[in-house]
């Protein structure tokens, strides 16, 4: 089996970066721009920044967010969110130029491949959120990208010419067919995956896990090697609560922990349960 | 010069700040952001006899103020953590406390003759209080008759800093504390986590797969301070406060109310360089304020 985790054995930082810009994309997804000359030169696509939402013990914890886009030039990074709950609203509240507690970069990162054909991108949602940072790198080392993304509606997809920016083929889907293909981001790749079998791929996904568990089956099916981004709820985001635990499939006895030996797996190492 | 030191039975501590088990790991997963050695002490997560992968997921839920836990006492197993873990903890001059929990009454002292055997540790905190264990955990801390069995077989099995942890889920504490005392405990820590339970509304399930687990953070401050309230007028010996501590205010409410130490716990994960902050700014405090030794402080509650 392959082992696509590597340890994160990164060095992590506590540190704080100025809001440079904040985007509305739709109602409640927020795109968030920081300065930070501490951290940049240390993200990896897949890291994660646990952020303090604000200074209080209400809501206590940090909040998770993937890295969506790093400048190392400009030493800034972005970060892409959905306002869900009191904490991401607290943060979707933060000023232009105000600072805010950062601590990262946590977990491991995506395994860049060494030769492709097509790097498969899957997300379903927010889920892009990783997959941006990857395709900045894949791009860099000449691999042709295909994304697949699928969301409840139309507006969600603004970030997407971003992707066509750099080069990578975009294929849509919403649920309810109201915009691009009608149905999942699963169903979408299923219309197009013979035409990957004569070539060297790559599947990269990231979203809900009933998404992930059905990729799982498809890229075993197809044998075709998969990374997948899992999202859990944690405390710490270093490896000491022992809160994020998935279950691992080689092992029944073990868990494996999101932010210790993820966030990114091969998807043969995670069982997806019911 | 300002005295922060202080002793639980025979052991010296140079500072009343350490760290609450199972929120600070080995120790190790903290050096990068703190100097251990500036802390008074570090309080490992709990070790068993044999391995534990823990409880299903999730193990975590938010709630104001603080969080519910429900992990289990995940962990390597004693030989292992031996083998692993605890170099590195011997490397450390600050004082090392291993926290030690079990399924039967024998199991304690099992774990502890085989720390015992390796050496390098300062003392044990007995957990006889997680909620989150179906056999042992708090089952053994409600009961004053197997409290006392326990402390009275740790303390056969270890000449050292014997501290007994405390949970709150129970009607009468110093009851129990009385019977940790009578056996030998050096000091208690007072509180573990509160049992609590949250429901998602939308799904109609428990937010814990366990259903109820460990509430924790500064929303059980005010009851961690009640229990020690009741404990230190209850004992002779050195009482710990534990419960929801994020800042100095926290830690002078509890030496004031007569915890001769406390732990940071839920803070450490929100801020992992926070106890040693806490080790300044106590030290801070009592320059400022002329306070010479911090055992002015502790137990000057005015009624």
């Amino acid at each position: 089996m392959k082992n696509t985790v590597s340890p994160s054995n990164i060095s992590s930082k506590l540190t704080r970066g100025r809001l440079l810009e904040k985007k509305i994309i739709t109602r409640s997804i927020i795109r968030m721009r920081f300065a930070n000359e501490e951290i940049v030169d240390l993200i990896r696509p897949g890291h994660f920044i646990n952020i303090r939402v604000a200074d209080s013990v209400s809501p206590l914890l940090r909040r998770p967010f993937s890295v969506f886009r790093v400048n190392k030039k400009l030493m800034w990074f972005e970060i892409l969110f959905q306002i869900i709950g009191k904490g991401t609203q607290l943060l979707a509240n933060t000023q232009i130029g105000d600072e805010v507690d950062l601590f990262g970069p946590l977990g491991n990162s995506f395994l860049m491949p060494k030769k492709l054909d097509f790097g498969v991108l899957v997300a379903g949602g927010l889920g892009i959120a990783p997959l941006f940072a990857l395709t900045q790198e894949l791009v860099k080392i000449n691999v042709p990208i295909v994304l697949f993304w699928g969301n409840r509606t139309k507006d969600a997809f603004a970030v997407v010419s971003e992707f066509e920016k750099l080069g990578v083929e975009v294929h849509l889907a919403t649920d309810d067919g109201s915009f691009a293909f009608k149905g999942t981001v699963i169903d979408l790749l299923n219309t197009k995956i013979e035409n990957f079998h004569k070539s060297i791929v790559e599947i990269f996904a990231c979203g809900p896990n009933p998404m992930l568990k059905t990729l799982k089956k498809i890229s075993q099916n197809h044998n075709i090697l998969c990374q997948v981004s899992l999202e859990t709820m944690m405390a710490c985001g270093f490896g000491v609560c022992k809160g994020c635990n998935v279950i691992s499939e080689s092992d029944s006895d073990e868990y494996k922990y999101v932010c210790q030996h993820g966030p990114v797996f091969d998807s043969m190492e995670i069982e997806f349960g019911d | 010069m300002i005295d922060l030191s202080l002793k639980i039975g025979n052991l010296k501590f140079a500072n009343p700040i350490l760290t609450a088990s199972g929120t600070f790991g080995s120790g190790e997963e903290f050096s990068p952001f703190l100097n251990l050695n500036h802390l008074g002490g570090i309080v490992t997560k709990a070790v068993t006899p044999e391995p534990r992968p823990g409880n299903p997921s999730p193990r975590i839920a938010e709630t104001p103020c603080g969080m519910l836990n429900s992990i289990g006492l995940t962990n390597v197993g004693v030989k292992q953590f031996v083998k692993e873990k605890l170099p590195f903890l011997q490397s450390l001059e600050t004082n090392v406390i291993i926290n030690v929990a079990g399924r039967t009454i024998d199991d304690f002292s099992t774990v502890i003759k085989n720390i015992e055997d390796a050496g390098g540790v300062d003392g044990y905190e007995i957990n006889i209080s997680c909620p989150n264990v179906k056999e042992g955990g708090m089952a053994f801390g409600i009961d004053p008759v197997i409290t006392g069995k326990i402390t009275e077989q740790t303390r056969k099995a270890t000449d050292k800093c014997l501290i007994v942890k405390l949970s709150p889920n129970v009607t009468s504490i110093s009851e129990i504390a009385i019977a940790a005392q009578n056996e030998g405990a050096d000091g208690l820590s007072v509180i573990n986590t509160l049992v609590g339970m949250a429901v998602d509304v939308n799904t109609k399930r428990p937010k814990l797969a366990t259903v109820r687990g460990g509430l924790s953070g500064p929303a059980i401050k005010p009851v961690a301070i009640a229990k020690v309230f009741e404990v230190v007028n209850a004992v002779k010996i050195p009482v710990i406060g534990v419960g929801g501590i994020m800042e100095l205010n926290d830690v002078l409410e509890f030496l004031i109310t007569g915890a001769t130490a406390i732990q940071v716990g839920t803070a450490n994960f929100v801020s992992p360089q926070i106890s040693e902050q806490l080790v300044n700014n106590l030290y801070n405090y009592c320059k400022k304020n002329n306070i010479k030794s911090v055992s002015d402080l502790i137990g000057s509650l005015q009624i």
